[in-house]
Parts: C-alpha cells; structure tokens; sequence
C-alpha cells in the first residue's frame, strides 16, 4: 500500500475517487464499487458524483450514467461542470452526427426522464450567452417536447427576431432568418392551430420568410463555393474553436432542400392563420389556375361591400410575382444563381422584337410606330432551341401579369411599394433583366433603352452580348438604325467567325420575321448561331428601310449583299429590289463584284442571273469595281466605249460564278467589317 | 372411511395417485365459502391421509420404480401447475408439509430438480415457500439445496440454460437457493469453497437483477420470517479472494484467477443490490454488524496464517468489508443503533484501513471519541 502513503494528506473525498480511478483498468468493478462506496459516504459531493458518471459514461452503461446524470442535475444546479457536460450532450443531439462517441451521450440524454430532458433543455437554453445557440437550444426542445410550442413558441420567433436586429446583419440570409423561417415558424404554425398575435405580426412574418428565402434563392455565385458562410456565421462566435465546431453543422445547415416549396408551405400556414380562402396546394398548380384564382380574387374584393382581400392578394400575388420572375430569370441566365435548379445552358436567352417581313410603306415615320405597337399586346415565341421554351415564356408572361396587377390600383400599388421598400428590392440586381423584357414586352423602348444602358455597363461576359442585342433591337424599333446597326456590327465582330453559319438552318430563321400586323416577341438564345442570323436580319431591316424610303442605291447594294445570307429565304425582298432597279432604270453599286457572289443554279432564280438579266435589259448598271462613269470619262475619245464596259461585265460575271463556293458568311463578315463606316453613313 | 378412500384403496398405481392429486386439487381449489357447513371438516386429515398413502406411499411395501416415481413426478408438476394459483402452495403443503421426513424430501428434491429443468414455475415457487418457511440455513433446505448445485453444477460442467434461467421463472426461488448455497458453502476456507460454476451462475443471476436478492424481504408482510442472501454472499466476496489465494498465493490457476475476478463482479452487484433494496422502501434490516463482526474475525484469522507481503491482499479484503458495510448502513439493511460497538469493533480488530476508519467515523462517531 505504498499509494496509500502518498495519499495520506489527500482529503476523504478525494481519496476515494483516487482508489476508483487506480483501478478502473485493471477491475473496472472494484473502481465501481469504489465509487459506490464513496457516494453513499459523500452524497453531497459533486466531484464523487461526477466521477461516478464518468465512470459509467466510460463504462458505456447508458441507465446508469442517465441516473446519475439526473440526480446530479438535481442535486448541483450551480456546478459549471455539469453545465458543460449537459451542454455538450445538447450539442451532440443537434448534430446528429453518426460519431460512435456522439450517439452514445444522445443515448445518455435519451435515457433521462422525459420531465428533466425537458428541463435540462429549458435550463442550458436559458443560461447560454450566445442568442443563436440559445435559440437552437430551443428550438430542439420545442422539437422533443412539442407541449413546449405554446408557451415557448412566440417567444422564441420574438427572441429571434430580435437577436437578428441586434446583430446588424447586412443580408437577409443569415443563420438566425434561417432558424426563424426554416425551422421556427413552421413548428410554431403547425403545432398552435390559434396563435394569438395579430394580423400585422403574422403578415411581418410572412414578409420576413418571402425575403430569407428569394435572397437565399437568387444569390449569385461565389467562387469559394460558400455562398452563406460568411452572413451565416453567428457574428457572437469570436473564438476559432467555436466557429470551427460549429462551421460542420453549418453546412448541413445550409442547405435548404426545395426553397420555393418551404415558401409555400410555409405561406399556406400563414395564411391559414389569416384565414385566407386557399387550397393547400395552390402553388402546384399550373399558372393559368393561378393566375385566374388571384384575378377572381381581386374581382371579388373590388366589388362593392366585399371582403376586402387585400393583403391576401398582394401576397399571393407577390409571391407568384417572385416565383415566376426567379424561374425566368434562371432560365434566361443559368449562371445567375448559386441555386440554379436549371440545367446550365451554352448561353443567356434573350427577349428580342421580330421584323416585319414586308416594308410597310405607309409608315413613314418609325416614331408613330412605337406609338402604335405600345397599344398591341405583343404575341411571345421561344425559339426551338430554347428548352422547355413554353415554360419558360408562360413564367415571364405570368409574372408581367402579376406585376402589373399589383400596380393595378393605389391600393395595391402603395402596399407593394412598401414591400419593395421593406425588401429593398432596388438591391436585386436580378430583376432588371426582367424589368428590361417587360418594357420590351410593354413596347416601351425608350425605358428599355435607359434600363439596358444602365444594365450593359455593369454585365460581363454573356450577358453583354445579350444586353447589346437588346439594346440594337430598341434602338431599331426607336428607328434610330445607325446606332443599331453600330451596336450589332460590335456584336458581330465579337462572335466567333464560322462559329456558327455552318448549322444556320433554315426554320430558325423562320422566327426571326414575321407576318401579320401584330407585334411579336421571341425569345432565343443568345448563342452565336441564333444572334448572327438576328443580325444579320436587324442590318437587312434597316437597310430594307433606307432603301426603300430614300431611293438610296447604295443602301440598296447593301441589302442586295446581305441579301446573299441564307438565300433564298428572302428572295421575295430580292425580286421587289430587282423590281425597284428595273424602274429605276439605273443602279450604281461598285461593291457590287466585291461581296456578291451568289449563284446557285439550281434555283431559277438567283442573283448574279438575275443581275445578268438586267443587263441584258439595258438596265444601266454601274456595278464594277470602278464606276462605269469614269470609265466611260476615261474612254471618251475612244470609240465602242460601251462594248468595252460591256465586255468587262461579262467578264466580271464569270469570274463572280467562279467564287460561288466561297463561304457567305464570311463574305458578309468581310463586308461588314471593310464598309463599317460608309454602312453607318448612310443610315445617319 | 370416506368415498375417496373407499375407491383408492382398488386402484393401482398410476390410477391411484391421479385420482388421489385430483381430489386434493378440487377440494383446496374450493373458496372458503363454498363448502357445505357440517358436511366437512374432515378434509384436512383426509387429505394428509390420502397424500401419505396414494402420492408418498409411505405405508407401500414395495417402492415405486423409477419410470413409476418420474410418473408420478409429472403428475404432480402438472397438478401443481393446473391448479388455481391461491391454493398451489395449500396443496403443496398438504404433500410436502409437516415434519420433514425422508421420504417427503427425497420425493420434493426429486420434483424440484424435475421442476428446475422443465422450468416449472408453479412448483418452484411453492418450494421457494416452503424453503423460507424452514428457513434457508435449516437442514432440509440446504440438503435440496445441495443435491441441485450437485446436479446442475458438478455432475454437468457445461451451462445448464434451465438452470441459468432460473430467476425468470422463480424468482423467489432463486433467491432463497441463493442463501442456502451461501451457506452451505460458506467460502471461510478451503473446504467450503464453492464450485466455480455456482459462483459463475450467481453472479449472473445477481448482476443481471439488482432486486434479486430481495426477493425473499418482499414476502415479509405475509411471512415474517425471512432470510436473505446478503450475509452469505458478504462472506463469499469479502473472504472468497483470501480462500483462493491461500496457501499457493505464488500460483493461481487460470480458473481461480477467473473466480477472483468474477467476485469483484460479484461483490459490485451485492452493493447495488443494497442500493436497489432502499430505493424498494422495505425498510427491513437484513443483516446485522454482528454478522459483520463474524466476518471480520474470520478475515483476521486468515491475515494471521498469512505471508506479510500479502497485505494488499488483506486489506482489499478489508476495503470490501468497509464498503459494504458502509453501503449496507446507508441504504438501511443494516441498522447503525444496533450495531455500533460491534462497529467499533471490527475496526479495532482489523489493521488500520482508511475506509473502515471512515466509515467508523461517521456512524460510531461519539463513543469513539469517548473512548
């Protein structure tokens, strides 16, 4: 017994729980029994107490270290030790870690009486200095003993909102928004069928939950991969330690599954609280119900003597508003958000005007025409290679209704201001793509301009190309060409050269014009194959304009070589130039051998024939390189001038028939890049 | 002469004793109110009677044969077992009652073995009550006793799952065969060491049902006297180790080696089984400090024939002691006002060990201080 020497100025107390400890290896029962012994001798002694726990806990006997667990939380509320250990038992049993050390004190926890669990709960909950881990605390008793929810439950969202306040965090989308809206608010609603709090509480939380979740939803994409990290870490977490442990339970917590669905859900059971007349699954339904439950919502509460539904409606509204807005702006841009649910597309869609195929020619002026157009509902098309075109066209126009239901009376109007206020949605970058579709849509080009001007200086990448694009086809719906064309020649000399023209079919160019007075909208994706074309068809429209307005050759020569993409698709403009020409009876265009080189024989009718044609109609042609009329100056004193120019023709002729396998679109690439400046000239 | 003695007297074995168990079954299974006055009275007696000629066949000239006896074995666990639960133990009693002759034990040892291996509750549970009326220290108790641990645990080395399982089916009866094979073998010194399989079984038994040994002390409302396992089981743990490792302390077999550490198995179940017994509220006192004071000299004789370097050996055994005892005083199954000089006693008698002081200090406080 040589220990027992050295033990002897060691109190009783202590004393004992070294005999436990000296022997816990080699007889784990004799370190029991020890302990035993000691507790009886010393039943006011935590240390004793506590070690007995420990041994138990070592010894994985979950009855036994529970009982202990329970008498000691009784017996020694003060002991800062047991605090610790309960708190990391808490701590465990929110992590649901599959750790075998971890689910072993879950079981300890499981084992104690219902009654102090409970306690146990409320008591650590309560002296936790930290808000977040107070209300997560909570939160998981509320979770284990749902009797709690009605006299925890609103003070609990109180408390949350209040932490949220006093911890001056930037973005909505933050850990205690999170626990709120995610996890609170639904075990609250569901568990209290009659929460006394008053309209205005419920609707501030409902305000609360559609902000968390559209931020959450529409965050951009970050580079670490992390997008929440740096708001949702509770800004009471100082120490390393602490933010590491808890940086693992972050990032389960961070995932949201289905964040629209919650919404939903979630908006259901606001709603319920309110009393609104709702189907629980509303929001599963298609848009066209929707759509029509609101409206005949609003038409009931617009009739005289009827509940007035406002705040249902500018809620329901509201939400659909944001839902169809975020899936066609995820759509549009796949790249947008970090939550994209949608399968990332080569390139942005973008919402562009489609050109009337015949120049009308009573429209003189462009400017009466936006005056007009702005009075038709314009029709909107998604081009075939635009996925799930239909959905996505449906999304937008089911937003736009939304929106402009919600502007449809003061009423309205002031309450959604106010929300937009409360939300700062000035701060949503994201929604001036829509913004800039629905003045599209709405035929205002003068606020898309300034939209777009706004918007092109901040984009990058693919969406410049888009937001040129757009702005190219304002500006030629404004009839301001010179500034359209300019945009789209800067749009063509970025696309790849033959990226594209190779696989240039026939049908998607079908869509770009259209037939009909009314106006038609087509959404396309902003890749090179389908924005040469529009390109191409913006720069013809143009010159169509200016040719067949001012009489002006050149921009008739223009046309004639843009003419040349896709041909024959537009060989009905084709026949009416070479019709223009014939009456004119004359045709200067020294470019003409330069860039026209099509001659397909096996259609009747092309080009290079046709103009051959013409000739041989006396038609005074001045089409070689250099103008007939300085030759004929330079020949004056010879004679049989006209054969030689005549001859040349010919000559001319044959050799153009030799570049017909050259490839258009670089041919047009060449032009437009070599004549940029007289092109631009004469649409001043 | 009655009836039924009328029509025994021409039957033959089985026929005799089926008729014989069936009457002493209708006629015990009857409410008290039921029976005709003036009718009976007799029963009693007749009962007795029938029993010693027809089921012991005392008065038999030749004795039944073995396949006969295992019979009639049967019928008895059956009628026990089919009988109505309150009057198991009357009929019981009307066989195996009165004074214990031989051919009442032979016949109830056999049908308790029987009864062990085919896990027959009935009969054990009305043999747990007739060994707590005879007193689990008394002769024929410990001779069943002993012909049981003979059968189950010498005779087979292999674990016997009847026998394992026998606190499920009797608890009671566990509880008193534990007191008896306590003293039978009461561990003091070589010769009464008890077989290591028995120790193995009691030790599971007592580690997997804290309120095992307690068994007995819940019965004390409707039977006054009781004897419980503890004092029997305080010896094995306390002296076991010391026994074992006598003489050839240098060499313990792998066996005795396996037996030492199953006590401290054992001796950590006999404190939480007191823990167990105070929290059932019984408030009985179960043993006594002069129990204590036995065990205590009996250590000390053993300290004195032993080698001086074995005193860790001693004094574990005296820490063991000390914490039953304290456990024991703490949990009310031994009361501190009866034995405090005894107490006192044991401490002085025993080297000086930090925990028995202790204990001795907080529950003979005052005379010490006298003295």
């Amino acid at each position: 017994m040589a220990s027992a020497v050295v033990m002897d100025n060691v109190s009783d107390e202590e004393w004992l729980v070294m005999r436990s400890r000296a022997c816990i290896k080699s007889d784990p029962f004799a370190a029991k029994a020890w302990m035993i012994t000691a507790r009886t001798l010393f039943p006011g002694n935590f240390t004793i107490q506590f070690e007995s726990y420990t041994l138990e806990k070592v010894g994985k006997n979950i009855k036994e270290a529970a009982k202990l667990l329970e008498e000691m939380f009784q017996a020694f509320p003060q002991e800062t030790k047991l605090w610790a250990e309960v708190q990391c038992i808490l701590e465990v049993l929110q992590t649901d870690s599959a750790d075998n050390k971890n689910s072993f004190l879950t079981e300890i926890f499981a084992a104690v009486s219902t009654h102090v669990q409970c306690q146990m709960l409320l008591c650590v909950a309560e002296k936790i200095i930290d808000k977040l881990e107070q209300c997560r605390l909570m939160l998981l008793a509320m979770r284990k003993f749902p009797n709690l929810v009605s006299e925890h439950g609103l003070k609990l969202i109180e408390s949350l909102l209040n932490a949220e306040r006093h911890a001056q965090v930037q973005s909505p989308v933050n850990c205690y928004r999170k626990i709120l809206v995610c996890d609170v608010l639904p075990l609250v609603l569901q568990r209290c069928k009659h929460v006394e709090v008053s309209t205005k509480h419920v609707c501030k939380w409902l305000l609360k939950s559609v902000e968390f979740y559209v931020s959450y939803v529409t965050q951009p994409p970050s580079q670490d991969a992390t997008p929440m990290s740096p708001d949702i870490l509770s800004p009471t977490k100082k120490s390393l330690k602490r933010a590491v442990s808890i940086a693992g339970l972050q990032d389960k917590d961070k995932q949201i599954h289905d964040p629209w669905g919650s919404l939903f859900t979630l908006m259901s059971l606001l709603g319920q609280h309110l009393k609104w007349d709702m189907e629980i699954d509303f929001f599963s339904k298609s848009r066209d119900y929707q759509w029509q439950y609101i409206l005949s919502l609003y038409n009931r509460s617009s009739q005289p003597g009827a509940d007035n539904h406002l705040k249902q409606i500018l809620y329901v509204a509201t939400i659909l508003f944001l839902e169809c807005l975020y899936s066609y702006v995820s759509n549009v841009d796949s790249d947008m958000f970090a939550t994209g649910g949608v399968a990332s597309l080569p390139a942005p869609l973008v919402l562009i005007e489609t050109f009337k195929l015949e120049v009308d020619q009573e429209t003189e002026q462009p400017v009466a025409k936006k005056s007009r157009s702005e009075m038709t509902i314009p029709d909107v098309h998604a081009a075939p290679c635009v996925p799930r075109g239909q959905e996505v066209v449906q999304n937008f126009l089911t937003a736009l209704k939304c929106y402009e239901l919600l502007h449809s009376s003061q009423d309205l109007q002031r309450e959604f201001i106010n929300l937009g206020q409360n939300w700062r949605m000035v701060t949503w970058t994201w929604m001036s793509l829509f913004q800039t579709d629905m003045y599209m849509y709405q035929g205002a080009f003068q606020e898309a301009v300034a939209n777009l001007q706004n918007y092109v200086m901040g984009s990058k990448g693919r969406l410049q190309i888009r937001s040129a694009i757009q702005l190219a086809c304002c500006f030629f719906c404004l009839g301001n060409y010179s500034k359209a064309c300019e945009l789209v020649l800067d749009v063509m000399s970025t696309l790849p050269e033959n990226g594209a023209s190779v696989d240039t079919t026939e049908p998607k160019k079908e869509s770009l014009t259209r037939e009909g007075s009314g106006r038609q909208l087509l959404l396309t994706m902003c890749s090179e194959s389908e924005i040469l074309p529009y390109c191409i068809q913006l720069l013809l429209s143009c010159f169509k304009e200016k040719a067949y307005t001012k009489m002006d050759d050149e921009a008739l020569g223009n046309l004639i070589v843009l003419l040349q993409f896709n041909w024959p698709k537009q060989e009905a403009v084709f026949t009416e130039v070479v019709q223009k020409i014939q009456n004119q009876g004359t045709f200067t265009y020294n470019l003409f051998f330069n860039y026209v080189i099509n001659i397909l024989f096996v259609i009747s009718h092309n080009i290079l024939e046709e103009f051959s044609f013409l000739k041989f109609q006396e038609v005074n042609l001045d089409i070689l390189p250099i103008s007939t009329k300085v030759l004929s100056q330079q020949r004056t004193m010879t004679r049989g001038v006209n054969k030689g120019v005549k001859q040349d023709f010919k000559q001319m002729m044959a050799k153009q028939v030799g570049r017909c396998e050259e490839s258009v679109e670089k041919l047009i690439r060449e032009f437009l890049n070599e004549e940029r400046e007289g092109l631009l000239k004469i649409l001043h | 002469m009655t009836q039924i003695m009328k029509r025994l007297q021409y039957l033959e074995f089985p026929e005799c004793s089926i008729q014989a168990l069936e009457y002493l079954v209708l006629t015990h299974s009857s409410q008290p109110g039921t029976v005709i006055p003036g009718f009976g009275g007799h029963e009693e007696e007749i009962s007795i009677e029938i029993s010693q000629n027809y089921i012991l066949f005392q008065n038999r000239k030749g004795k039944l044969s073995a396949v006969q006896e295992l019979n009639l074995l049967e019928m008895l666990c059956h009628s026990l077992q089919t009988a109505p639960e309150g009057s198991r133990y009357t009929i019981f009693k009307v066989i195996f009652g009165g004074k214990p002759e031989e051919c009442k034990t032979l016949l109830l040892t056999s049908l308790v073995s029987m009864a062990l291996s085919t896990s027959c509750g009935a009969v054990l549970d009305c043999a747990a009550l007739w060994m707590q009326e005879h007193d689990c220290y008394s002769k024929p108790v410990c001779d069943l006793s002993r012909t049981l641990v003979e059968d189950y645990c010498i005779l087979f080395s292999d674990v016997n799952p009847a026998f394992q399982r026998l606190p499920s089916v009797s608890p009671l009866f566990t509880c008193n065969l534990i007191t008896a094979v306590t003293t039978i073998y009461p561990f003091r010194d070589k010769k009464t060491i008890p077989p290591a399989s028995l120790l193995e079984y009691l030790t599971e038994w007592i580690s997997d049902d804290y309120c095992l040994c307690s068994e007995s002390v819940r019965l004390v409302r409707i039977q006054a006297h009781f004897s419980c396992p503890f004092p029997g089981l305080v010896n094995w743990c306390v002296l076991g180790p010391l026994v074992l490792q006598c003489e050839n302390s240098n060499e313990i077999s792998v066996s005795e080696n396996t037996s030492i550490v199953t006590l401290s198995k054992l001796h950590l179940s006999v404190l939480q089984s007191l823990q167990a017994y105070r929290s059932m509220e019984l408030s009985q006192e179960l043993f006594l400090m002069s129990t204590m004071l036995v065990v205590a000299q009996t250590l000390l004789g053993h300290q004195k024939q032993k080698h001086p370097t074995d005193k860790d050996l001693i004094h574990s055994a005296i820490d063991r002691l000390g914490q039953v005892i304290q456990v024991a005083l703490e949990t009310g199954s031994l009361k501190v006002e009866r034995g405090r000089s005894e107490l006192r006693k044991i401490n002085k008698l025993l080297p000086h060990n930090r925990l028995l002081s202790m204990v001795s200090r907080k529950y003979a406080a005052e005379p010490m201080d006298v003295s």
